[in-house]
């Protein structure tokens, strides 16, 4: 009797240790984050974009341990329902963990991360995190936050007397804020038309006050010289890559500029348009050019070509009396008293550039 | 289908204009272009009908060594699968395609092969040959010194294009040769007129085999021949005739809407329109190029002058209406 006593009580004494022996970590735990997806295969994502035509934006975005990887991102103005997606490292105090409570805040405008329970085997997890209750800034542009990495939590339970552990900051990550799902011909927005755009359009939240800022910066700072003996889009074709490896640009360029870099952040009402000729005009400042033409007997074209939103965008060209570049027309008046001298005007119906290579 | 299958079948679609421009017999290659490396080649487009009708092509970037893109040259292939195709295409986007009009010419003066398009800075230049078109351009600082370089530019691309012709299209100029102008009957023609007064100083300069579409499925081979005199005036002088009245409408008015973009056709019979033709030249044309095209009965007939001093519409007109008689008397 007295024996089987004493092997109960050193049974029950040995489960003690055991149990004490399992939850053996060390607060605190140091860990690292090891790569964030932020365009994953699961639901709200951020939106698909690309380098060039040729390159994707390599997946995961931010992955310092691949040569220090860091792409850009973007997400719909006014977004509130991010998930990011994040994998983990335990490089210390982590003996015995198989579960932790992260959280993410996030600086400025991005917002912060739900907390959450992330399976830990072998030291390392993955798990997406969805965002809290904040949502991207409602207007076009281009940002940067932070994500400042705690844990929380240990082996399913919340820290009770423990401090969050700080463990990481990751960034600045930078985010493209677009008006609305881009669409096509550039339904898959490439980085650097976001560069361009997503500074030209910074603080519009709307598609004409867009597609406004476009002509105005893409005539002022693209760095094109006019050339209407050639062109990088023909038909509803854009040669893109080539008119950015070139320094030239014609009004089918331009055109196709603002109505592919207004696509691309959303805007799906620009198109383009056509003012067949052969007319002369008045005196213009072509992209590029130091000095206004005169009305002389070159001074001709067979075609002119504007991007349209029921009102001409031209970003191809300067007009007089006032000087400006054409934003917003009447195709009438003012754009034509101000553009036309002589021959034939005759705008055709508005089409759509639809392949962008 | 394999997976292998599926790879192969799809680089053949991207890579189809290479193929199509017969893997790059005659594209300009670095050692022929001293001071230049090629910077890029990619697929293109050109410009061949209404509505922007398409046709792919090969488009070579070209930077000067040591320059940023302002001295950029470019230079666009395509190839087409017959002669007429390639007449029509390239005329169209040169005439219509771009915002501004090219117009029969070259830098030199002389017409390139079967025919060369220049704009009005002479910074960009079309030109066929057989059934492949080429497009050459320096968009930025174009200079007079950048002339020559273009010029050499146009004179290797079009020998190595002459060195790979096919066989096809050889063997297609042959059966036109057949049935051309004889040249006793061009000379017939024109020989009255050059040995006079009026063309003074000028010695012949080149020949070529015309080419004149009546439509796009027929070509009639004429002949073409160019004087040039001491001040550097080129005059040309292209005859074709027809085995019908309506054929030779036919490619009289191609022939007009292919070189000049202002109606510059006439009845050389009734020449009262010549003075309409120069009040448009003069009010629209560049004055340094003037390109006539007439017609009497059978006969296609097509007179343009290149000349830097400007052009004397006078003498045009004397010339136009010397050769109208002899064509009108043969």
């Amino acid at each position: 009797m007295k024996m089987r006593f004493l092997i109960f009580v050193t049974f029950i004494l040995l489960s003690f240790i055991v149990v004490s022996q399992a939850n053996a970590w060390t607060y605190p735990i140091s860990a690292d984050v090891v790569w964030i997806e932020f365009n994953h295969s699961s639901n709200n994502n951020s939106l698909d974009i690309r380098k060039n035509y040729s390159t994707n934006v390599l997946k995961p975005e931010w992955y310092p341990g691949s040569g220090g990887r860091n792409e850009p991102i973007a997400y719909k103005a006014g977004d509130d329902q991010r998930k990011i997606y994040a994998s983990f490292i335990i490089t210390g105090g982590g003996e015995g963990v198989y579960s932790l409570y992260i959280d993410a805040a996030g600086s400025s405008s991005f917002g912060s991360f739900q907390p959450t329970w992330v399976s830990i085997s072998n030291g390392q997890g993955t798990s997406y995190f969805t965002a809290t209750s904040w949502s991207i800034p409602s207007t076009v542009g281009i940002r940067n936050f932070y994500l400042y990495w705690e844990i929380v939590g240990v082996n399913g339970e919340v820290f009770d007397g423990y401090q969050p552990i700080l463990f990481e900051t990751t960034g600045s990550h930078k985010y493209y804020t677009v008006l609305d799902t881009p669409q096509s011909p550039m339904s898959e927005p490439w980085t650097k038309v976001l560069d361009y755009v997503c500074n030209w359009a910074a603080n519009q939240s709307t598609e004409s006050g867009v597609i406004t800022k476009i002509t105005q910066k893409a005539y002022t700072d693209l760095g094109k010289y006019y050339y209407g003996d050639d062109t990088h889009a023909p038909g509803t074709t854009f040669y893109l890559t080539n008119f950015f490896n070139s320094n030239w640009a014609d009004c089918r360029d331009m055109s196709a500029v603002v109505q592919v870099f207004t696509h691309a952040i959303g805007g799906g009402a620009t198109q383009v348009r056509r003012i067949d000729g052969r007319f002369w005009y008045k005196p213009i400042l072509p992209i590029g050019w130091s000095e206004w033409t005169a009305v002389n007997e070159n001074e001709y074209w067979n075609f002119h070509q504007v991007a349209w939103n029921s009102n001409v965008y031209d970003a191809c060209i300067k007009l007089n009396s006032p000087i400006r570049v054409p934003a917003g027309e009447n195709i009438n008046d003012p754009y034509k008293d101000d553009l036309y001298h002589h021959g034939t005007w005759s705008p055709q119906s508005p089409q759509s550039f639809t392949s962008v290579y | 289908m394999s997976i292998k299958l599926k790879i192969i079948i799809l680089l053949a679609i991207v890579c189809s204009p290479f193929i199509i421009l017969g893997q790059a017999s005659y594209l300009l290659q670095e050692p022929e272009l001293q001071g230049y490396r090629l910077k890029s080649q990619s697929t293109c487009s050109f410009i061949i009908g209404e509505n922007d009708k398409l046709h792919p092509g090969i488009i070579q970037t070209w930077s000067k060594i040591g320059m940023d893109n302002s001295e950029n040259i470019y230079i666009k292939y395509c190839e087409f699968n017959n002669i007429n195709n390639t007449i029509q295409g390239i005329a169209y986007g040169a005439i219509n395609g771009y915002s501004k009009s090219y117009f029969w010419g070259s830098l030199t003066g002389f017409i390139i092969d079967d025919g060369s398009w220049i704009n009005y800075n002479g910074s960009a230049m079309f030109f066929i040959r057989g059934n492949v078109g080429v497009h050459i351009l320096k968009p930025i600082n174009y200079n007079e010194k950048d002339k020559q370089q273009l010029i050499q530019i146009s004179n290797i691309i079009k020998a190595k294009i002459e060195a790979n012709l096919s066989s096809e299209i050889l063997t297609f100029e042959q059966a036109l040769k057949q049935k051309q102008i004889p040249m006793t009957n061009y000379q017939a023609i024109t020989d009255p007129v050059i040995q006079s007064d009026l063309m003074n100083g000028y010695s012949i300069a080149s020949t070529w085999d015309s080419k004149w579409l009546t439509d796009t499925d027929h070509v009639v081979m004429g002949i073409r021949t160019e004087w040039k005199n001491d001040s550097g005036s080129i005059i040309g002088i292209d005859i074709a005739k027809f085995e019908s009245v309506d054929f030779a409408g036919r490619a009289a008015e191609l022939m007009n809407t292919n070189t000049y973009f202002f109606n510059h056709k006439l009845s050389l019979d009734n020449l009262v329109k010549l003075a309409n033709i120069f009040k448009e030249w003069q009010q629209y044309g560049n004055k340094n190029n003037i390109s006539i095209v007439g017609i009497q009965e059978n006969i296609a007939l097509h007179v343009y002058q290149y000349d830097t001093t400007g052009i004397d519409t006078n003498f045009i007109s004397k010339l136009v209406t010397k050769l109208a008689d002899q064509v009108i008397n043969f």
